[in-house]
């Protein structure tokens, strides 16, 4: 089975797809895995380990839009599975309909959205108060309306904490730069620890599988470069709840904040998270279940990792050679 | 608010609550109060166990595990 996986560098901000890989090898580790990168230097290419991709390719930017991806697939050849690791790819692959991926519907993609989180109040999810805003002036407004401190992030991706009015415009300017608009004012949550969730829905309101850590310690733009798992049933019973509203199809990642509000709904991510390989050492691989759905549409669920096991992330030196980039260009 | 059901002793050495994720390195006598509370002991048998142990008066140990139980946060 060919199966291509992106989201390959594993720098401070670490993209998932080597640790999906190592996963996927672990239950088929006769798949020939096909490295999709948007650039040489994407350090996942240079990997020999268990994470390594058998071959690459340079793709299009996402933001050039479903046509283009579709163009350079087909180019690449024959693949069984496409596994997208990264947000902004998503929107592409749902356009294209493409069969050879495990994702949720257009409707449930766009219900997890920034802009739309705070409708999963309705399942009884605490989502802190969150704004779309156009522009610089409707980002002030919306920064007014919620109070001081508040995040600002970019529709799908990059996020910077505003403690007054004098930050609003540097960050608006700086996020509409990097990722476009519009941007999300969204409230700050009521507490000071941090939990991930990974999981895998089923597409029928089930849950598969899902891991929960708090963040241990954190790369100064608040990705998890620690956790341990926990075993909290209240978070466990959000988890479902959340899956089920959604009827997700697919893997994702859910970000919570903890404090005298309970758990609070800050981010739901698309994607399997960079740590995914954390839980699937300890027998709860997700992305190896993920393959099941797309090979029988069927997966037993996964086993749940106990409370008290820790990841420390580790960063190696790999190896590579100029005819390692030439090979890319 | 922490329940001591979820509290799991490490070695001795540390507590980890199962439900929050967090942990944290404990004395002896600490991690002795958490064993016997576990155990469901009636409070006047946990002072005289816990006086017998550190050679302390009951009045002392008393103090002390009153103490212990504000920092905890544990619910019995």
């Amino acid at each position: 089975m060919i199966i291509a996986v992106s989201g390959l560098h594993r720098g401070d901000n670490p993209q998932p797809g080597p640790s999906v890989i190592a996963s996927i090898r672990r239950r088929y580790p006769e798949a020939r895995i096909i490295g999709l990168s948007y650039d040489p230097l994407e350090s996942g290419l240079f990997s020999t380990g268990h994470d390594r991709v058998d071959a690459a390719y340079l793709m299009p930017l996402p933001g050039k839009g479903a046509r283009a991806l579709a163009q350079r697939l087909q180019a690449i050849g024959p693949i069984d599975m496409i596994v997208p690791c990264l947000d902004l790819e998503i929107p592409n692959y749902l356009e294209l309909n493409d069969r050879r991926t495990v994702l949720p519907s257009k409707a449930a993609f766009a219900r997890r959205a920034k802009d739309n989180l705070s409708r999963l109040r309705v399942a009884g999810i605490k989502v802190p108060p969150t704004v779309k805003a156009s522009d610089l002036e409707e980002t002030y407004q919306a920064c007014n309306r919620i109070g001081y401190p508040v995040f600002l992030k970019g529709a799908a991706y990059g996020a910077a904490k505003a403690a007054g009015p004098s930050e609003v415009a540097p960050l608006y300017h700086g996020l509409v730069t990097a990722w476009g608009g519009p941007i999300v004012v969204q409230g700050e949550a009521q507490g000071e620890e941090e939990y991930d969730v990974v999981g895998l829905g089923d597409g029928k309101g089930g849950l598969i599988g899902a891991c929960s850590i708090r963040k241990l310690m954190k790369t100064p733009n608040g990705k998890a470069f620690g956790g341990i798992t926990i075993d909290d049933p209240r978070l466990w019973t959000l988890v479902k709840r959340i899956t089920k509203a959604l009827r997700w199809r697919g893997p994702f990642e859910l970000e919570f904040v903890h404090g005298r509000n309970g758990y609070e709904l800050i981010e739901f991510n698309p994607r399997f998270p960079a740590w995914v390989d954390f839980p699937s050492q300890l027998g709860c691989n997700l992305p190896g279940r993920l393959v099941d759905l797309f090979v029988a549409d069927y997966t037993t669920p996964a086993p749940k990792v106990p409370a008290g096991k820790l990841f420390i992330r580790h960063c190696t030196d790999l190896i590579g050679d100029l005819t390692d980039i030439a090979e890319m260009t | 608010m922490t329940k001591l059901t979820d509290l799991q002793l490490i070695n001795g050495r540390l507590v980890f609550d199962a439900v929050s994720g967090k942990f944290y390195r404990i004395s002896d006598s600490a991690c002795f109060l958490i064993e016997v509370l576990k155990r469901k002991l009636a409070l006047d048998d946990i002072i005289v166990a816990y006086a017998g142990r550190y050679k302390i008066t009951q009045q002392t140990a008393q103090r002390d595990i009153e103490a212990f139980l504000n920092d905890l946060g544990v619910m019995r």
